[in-house]
């Protein structure tokens, strides 16, 4: 995609490269949000495609989406809900890693509210399996804790 | 295509966990050993304390109510049975409540108070709630118990004293120097958590003012108040004019003893009296801060203080037509008094029971309890009933809650009822 060339700094735009090598443009004000991309023009220069290996293709256009609505103040209650709304758990967790790759503020803290939303229920099996963690309790371990703790597990919705 | 990543951050998983409620965070103990760590971890703790006051506050109610003891006939219309009264709380969200203010609650015996061994709600800070109990046999005694709800731990009694009521001799008159109050707070600089216990003494024609920090459990006397609190002397903990916690400080609306005054009959109080006594935690001293300039004519209720938006705010009918309230927008500084609001009780819709005289002068009460964080919605205790009104300021909307009451057979009638602000916390109750 060609960049606009624009003598007012308020229409710039700047060049972004996924890890999986496409470009996507965005407004010089929507990446002063994303602290990470800033830095990076700090140091290479904003005539240059900043190159972001963390992040691909597939999220970043939902960012930008987001940012776009964050510099024009229109970021409502009804808006976060209508983009989180068709995301599945596995898709909100690469966009939240992403928005931390990215040091983007505002979308991590809505993010971390969101999956805890979406978490809050579950049993422990499927947390475990979300976030890739290990079980190293022992078996004996474990049912002590979950005894103590009984009233913590009622109420806990189905795995998928 | 995205690889998925095979190592999630520990520290993006606290940061996600720190807005859980209490309840799925306990049970997330269980995902690893260092998860269990990294859930009791002081640091943890602070950073979910923190988001808990604006994830989602909620409100006690704390009610006074009767238990019902089946009779010894057990006979089936309960004609025989007989009643205890018990006190206890009834957590709900005001999330919730704006959603929907016409809801059911019933008393769960969780929240009981008798089956902790205690009678009365102290106060709560950070999550905490801090109980006491007391009884006179030889001795009138006094103990206290820490509880967090949402955790479910209950410390032992701790700080347990007692006063000697009866004489040795019997010509020495009988001594009872007067019933202590609590209150109970934070002194933020050390994390430590105070109860000050406190009365008006008969005998010495004083306050008696105790503190007793959480961990070295030992009660230190400390100075009298220089102005006596509203009702210091009354026999019961009164949650109206009970100290009210702000920023490692208790605050009481005082007014000095030698003015003679009957709470139910205001007009000869000289309104300049009043003052707002405060008692720093980290120094253990005393602060006095005079009300606004503004008020200048004795309302026919006692005014009262309270929190709202994270200032100290000072409330009361203007001329039985009005509700006001100012805010003390920087605290501790006296010309920083801000008038937020002036309704009147017609907006408010109230204005039918203020023409009832008897009903001003016993019944009535309207307590600010708590301000959305836009600023737009007022939520107010209102009587002695668990119903509130919610006053939207932006466009002079009110809406009385529904809060009913889920009475089964053997179920408990809940009477008198007062509401104060809460949220969850991890805070170890040790």
């Amino acid at each position: 995609m060609a960049q606009e060339a624009s003598s007012s700094t308020s229409s710039k735009t700047i060049s972004l490269k996924t890890g999986d090598g496409e470009i996507f443009e965005i407004e010089a004000s929507a990446a002063k949000q994303m602290k990470t991309v800033q830095r990076l023009i700090d140091d290479l220069g904003d005539d240059i495609t900043i190159p972001l290996h963390n992040v691909f293709s597939k999220e970043l256009p939902k960012i930008i989406e987001y940012y776009k609505k964050d510099i024009t103040g229109e970021i409502t209650k009804d808006f976060e809900a209508e983009f989180v709304k068709d995301l599945n758990d596995d898709e909100v967790k690469v966009l939240f890693l992403a928005a931390n790759y990215l040091d983007a503020n505002k979308l991590f803290e809505f993010l971390s509210q969101n999956i805890a939303d979406r978490l809050e229920s579950k049993s422990v099996e499927y947390v475990r399996k979300y976030f890739g963690v290990e079980n190293d309790f022992t078996p004996e371990e474990e049912s002590k804790l979950r005894e103590e703790r009984a009233w913590s597990f009622r109420g806990i919705k189905e795995d998928e | 295509m995205a690889p998925s990543p095979v190592f999630f951050p520990e520290d993006l998983i606290g940061e996600i966990f720190s807005v859980l409620p209490v309840k799925s965070i306990l049970r997330f103990r269980c995902l690893s050993k260092s998860y269990d760590t990294l859930i009791s971890h002081p640091v943890f703790v602070k950073l979910h304390l923190k988001k808990s006051t604006l994830q989602n506050p909620q409100f006690l109610l704390i009610t006074d109510h009767d238990v019902r003891i089946p009779g010894p006939g057990f006979s089936p219309d309960g004609s025989d049975a007989e009643y205890d009264r018990d006190r206890g709380i009834i957590p709900y969200s005001i999330r919730s409540l704006f959603e929907n203010p016409s809801f059911t609650i019933s008393v769960d015996p969780f929240y009981l108070m008798e089956n902790k061994g205690c009678s009365r709600i102290v106060g709560s800070c950070n999550g905490l709630i801090c109980l006491a109990g007391d009884s006179y046999d030889e001795y009138q005694k006094y103990w206290l118990r820490l509880w967090n709800p949402a955790t479910r731990i209950i410390s032992p009694t701790f700080g347990y004293f007692h006063e000697e009521c009866n004489p040795r001799d019997e010509d020495i008159p009988f001594l009872f120097d007067g019933y202590y109050k609590f209150s109970f707070g934070c002194d933020n600089s050390t994390d430590t958590y105070k109860v000050v216990a406190y009365r008006y003494n008969k005998r010495q024609r004083r306050s008696n003012v105790r503190i007793l920090s959480l961990g070295d459990n030992v009660w230190r006397d400390i100075e009298s108040f220089p102005v006596d609190p509203i009702l210091l002397d009354s026999p019961c903990q009164d949650f109206e004019y009970d100290g009210l916690y702000f920023r490692s400080t208790i605050n009481w609306l005082a007014i000095p003893n030698e003015i003679d005054y009957n709470v139910y009959d205001t007009k000869d109080i000289p309104v300049e009296q009043f003052v707002i006594v405060s008692l720093d935690l980290m120094t253990e001293t005393y602060n006095r801060y005079l009300l606004p300039r503004d008020f200048d004519e004795m309302p026919h209720r006692i005014p009262t203080i309270c929190l709202l938006g994270d200032s100290l705010c000072f409330s009361y009918f203007y001329k039985k037509t009005d509700f006001i309230i100012w805010q003390m927008k920087k605290f501790g500084v006296e010309d920083s008094w801000t008038q937020f609001l002036k309704v009147s009780c017609h907006n408010l819709q109230i204005d039918d029971d203020l023409s009832d005289e008897h009903f001003i002068k016993y019944s009535l009460r309207l307590e600010p309890l708590f301000l959305s964080e836009d600023g737009d919605t007022l939520v107010l205790d209102y009587c002695q009933d668990f119903q509130a009104i919610i006053y939207n300021r932006r466009n002079n909307r009110v809406e009385r809650t529904n809060i009913t009451a889920l009475r089964r057979i053997n179920d408990d009638g809940i009477g008198r009822c007062t509401s104060k602000y809460y949220f969850e916390s991890l805070v170890s109750v040790f």
